[in-house]
């Protein structure tokens, strides 16, 4: 017999409904704990006739600590919260307790967009994000949180200014440079050329901090995909960065003063445009060979795609 | 070296008690019921089917029948078109009503219905107890306008009697897994079948594809919801959407151009593992430097070609067993135009794959692997890790043995191991037999 499910209640007249396991031998059990076992029993219990009470609300917010991913608990909590008129800033402070608590659950993130969107209020919202991405600079949950906010609220005069500090903080940091072509694209509305160049030279000037960054390479490229900008514009980034030395049908690279390897993969891929296959297939081949042969099979398959196209086309 | 019977031993303990530290995933539980049954699918211990059991197998056919009757006893809702996603959200039915608008909690999840029609499947099940087109209705439910689905779908009981809908309330969050989950119960339940010949109406296929493509991200990986970081899941879901409800036909869906963008980000996420970091970090969030950066020098650093290397989830993260299979399925699934080759796992180092996997991840000892190397393996990443493997060791048979994918003599015993593995559909994730035994059973059902 599990134990008394202690509370500030009185849960006398309920009687708990417990687990049916599917008999002798269940799949997969878990071996509860105590309070949890006849905390949810209690739950299965109110939940069957959807007893609105404030003992109801407290024994979600107790399963809610118990199990934060347990998500009927988490549907019943705001329906209690809203038919029993709670204040909502007050839900609000609890759930930043169990967000520090449980910094990777999903469903507090959901529940909170449920209650601040009633709220209509987002001022606890940047600071407690805040102090979030301070525990997990990455958390894929708070971002996309911050961006339903944003939205939600018409936050976005903040946001560019917002990801300067994050990627100032980690070059690296892919969320925040996510967030920023959320903050300069995510609009909706026209993106005026001079603010393509000023996200083109911030790019540039966080690769030369970390030439090999994926993060960087990825919003420069981005950006200029959406603004239709054709990739050659950075050909004399690239060639810096590759320490190439063309002929008009060869490439190759200085060994010493090469710092980046994407900064030849997009030079390949300027070279393939123009159709120039004999110098995309040496950085192809650099590639496959010395600066990259983790992808040595892909550099290879461009590599012989091209040439396939090429041999087709002639 | 693959330790199978370990492997097998650790799934099936799992089976039969799991310690009190699994309470967070008590409410999905049905997806720990499947990864341990499809586990001992891939590892050839599953007495179904006609091929050979393992001799080392204990389980029996009457095992394969309770569990299959397990399934269908805790968790299909009685009016079976649907499945719960774990015994512990069973609420009884009360004819008491407090209030008018009381609402049934006691309902259907598409990733239960996903996890328990698949381990259906893998026990040999022919479905016959379901109500299909009542699934399908189901289904268009969860749908919402915008393309995605839902976890599921709250109805007040006193509206699930009329036809009040107002009263449904759609739940979960909105991302890319939901949609992968009713896709793949689409497949399964032969949806598609039904819908062609007007015994239901079908999803709006459209606004799923819609939906997908406003996912896909500026970097070419695909983000959970529109403008999110692009994400090996998102990726995998995404992708086996599409394989799912396009007969196969991703690169139509997309363009060609696309696909070679996420191949593109799904082969860049594959990095070499900073064994002494890792080992050290008890969780990659909290790792220090902030951000994974292996990748920062190579330049410098000499030959690197003999290390490990895994898969990362997103750019600039440190790699994970999880994601060999988000990455590893996603690129199984995506064909390239004219190759002969199947899929586009073969572009990815194989070799350095397996041996993040195999040496680092692995636990020998106990069975079952970790996300990351030094900690203690759960079902999901042992599952993931497993089927990642089955994947390889298909690329592997088909492109001419292990020997083509050593460095060192040495190696050829370690690679070889995985080939035991009963070769995996990336798409369903499950073994190729089991999905045979569904288009079988979709057959019988397009014939009916």
């Amino acid at each position: 017999m599990p134990l008394a499910y202690l509370s500030d209640y009185s849960w006398d007249d309920v009687i708990p409904i417990p687990q049916d396991d599917g008999g002798e031998n269940p799949l997969a059990p878990i071996a509860y704990q105590d309070d949890y076992k006849t905390a949810t029993g209690y739950l299965r219990a109110v939940m069957s006739f959807e007893e609105v009470s404030e003992r109801a609300l407290q024994l979600t917010a107790d399963l809610i600590f118990m199990n934060p991913a347990h998500y009927t608990v988490w549907t019943y909590r705001a329906r209690l919260l809203f038919a029993l008129k709670k204040d909502l800033e007050e839900e609000l402070i609890w759930v930043e307790e169990v967000g520090r608590q449980f910094p990777k659950n999903y469903q507090i993130w959901n529940h909170r967009e449920v209650i601040v969107d009633k709220y209509d209020n987002p001022s606890r919202e940047l600071p407690f994000i805040e102090e979030m991405l301070e525990l997990d600079s990455k958390n894929y949950h708070v971002w996309s949180y911050r961006q339903w906010l944003v939205r939600r609220f018409d936050l976005w005069i903040t946001e560019l200014a917002y990801t300067d500090r994050m990627i100032e903080d980690d070059v690296r940091n892919n969320s925040a440079w996510n967030h920023r072509f959320f903050a300069v694209f995510g609009k909706g509305d026209d993106v005026s050329q001079s603010i393509i160049d000023d996200e083109i030279d911030y790019a540039e000037s966080a690769i030369l901090k970390a030439p090999q960054n994926a993060s960087a390479w990825n919003y420069l490229l981005g950006v200029l995909k959406c603004a239709k900008r054709p990739v050659s514009e950075i050909e004399e980034f690239c060639n810096d960065l590759a320490a190439v030395q063309t002929t008009e049908h060869s490439v190759d690279v200085d060994t010493d003063q090469i710092t980046s390897a994407r900064a030849l993969e997009v030079l390949a891929e300027i070279y393939d445009s123009r159709d120039e296959v004999d110098k995309a297939a040496d950085a192809w081949t650099l590639l496959a060979e010395k600066y990259d042969p983790i992808r040595e099979n892909y550099w290879k398959f461009k590599k012989s795609q091209a040439i396939h196209r090429l041999a087709a086309t002639a | 070296m693959f330790a199978l019977d370990r492997h097998a031993s650790f799934f099936q303990h799992s089976l039969r008690m799991l310690p009190h530290h699994y309470t967070q995933t008590d409410t999905t539980r049905l997806a720990l019921v499947f990864f341990c049954v499809s586990a001992l699918d891939l590892l050839g211990y599953l007495p179904v089917g006609n091929r050979q059991c393992s001799s080392k197998s204990k389980i029996t056919k009457i095992d394969v029948d309770h569990w299959r009757e397990w399934v269908y006893s805790t968790c299909l809702l009685p009016t079976r078109d649907a499945f719960r996603c774990s015994p512990a959200t069973a609420v009884p039915q009360s004819t008491s009503s407090q209030h008018n608008d009381q609402i049934d909690y006691d309902v259907g999840h598409t990733a239960g219905t996903y996890f328990a029609l698949c381990t259906l499947i893998i026990l040999r099940d022919d479905l016959s107890r379901l109500d299909r087109a009542g699934m399908m209705r189901w289904l268009q439910k969860c749908q919402r306008p915008d393309g995605s689905f839902a976890a599921g779908v709250l109805q007040s009981k006193n509206s699930a009697a009329g036809s009040d809908d107002n009263c449904e309330q759609k739940f979960g969050e909105r991302d890319l897994r939901f949609g992968y989950c009713a896709a793949a119960t689409r497949w399964l339940i032969g949806g598609d079948l039904l819908a062609r010949k007007n015994v239901v109406a079908d999803i709006s296929i459209h606004q799923v594809f819609g939906y997908i493509r406003s996912c896909i991200s500026y970097d070419g990986g695909i983000a959970m919801s529109p403008y999110t970081e692009g994400h090996a899941g998102g990726t995998y879901c995404g992708v086996g959407t599409l394989r799912l409800l396009s007969q196969g036909n991703i690169n139509k869906v997309l363009g060609d151009a696309v696909v070679g963008d996420i191949i593109r980000w799904s082969i860049m996420n594959q990095v070499y593992a900073e064994i002494e970091q890792e080992a050290e970090s008890e969780d990659e969030y909290h790792s220090e430097p902030a951000s994974f950066s292996s990748s920062e020098s190579p330049l410098l650093r000499g030959p690197v070609v003999d290390r490990p290397a895994g898969f990362s989830g997103r750019s600039n993260k440190a790699p994970d067993t999880c994601y060999s299979f988000w990455i590893g399925g996603t690129l199984e699934m995506l064909e390239i135009p004219g190759s002969l080759n199947r899929g586009s796992l073969w572009l990815s180092d194989i070799r350095a794959s397996v041996m993040f996997l195999l040496t680092l991840t692995q636990n020998p000892i106990i069975g079952g692997f970790s996300k990351i190397a030094g900690t203690h393996p759960d079902i999901l990443h042992s599952y993931l890790g497993i089927a990642a493997l089955a994947m390889c060791a298909e690329t592997i048979r088909q492109s001419g043995g292990p020997e083509k994918f050593v460095k060192a003599p040495a190696e050829l015993d370690v690679v070889a191991s995985i080939l035991p593995l009963q070769p995996l559909d990336g798409a369903l994730c499950i073994s190729t037999s089991a999905k045979q035994y569904a288009e079988e059973l979709r057959s019988k059902w397009e014939n009916e």
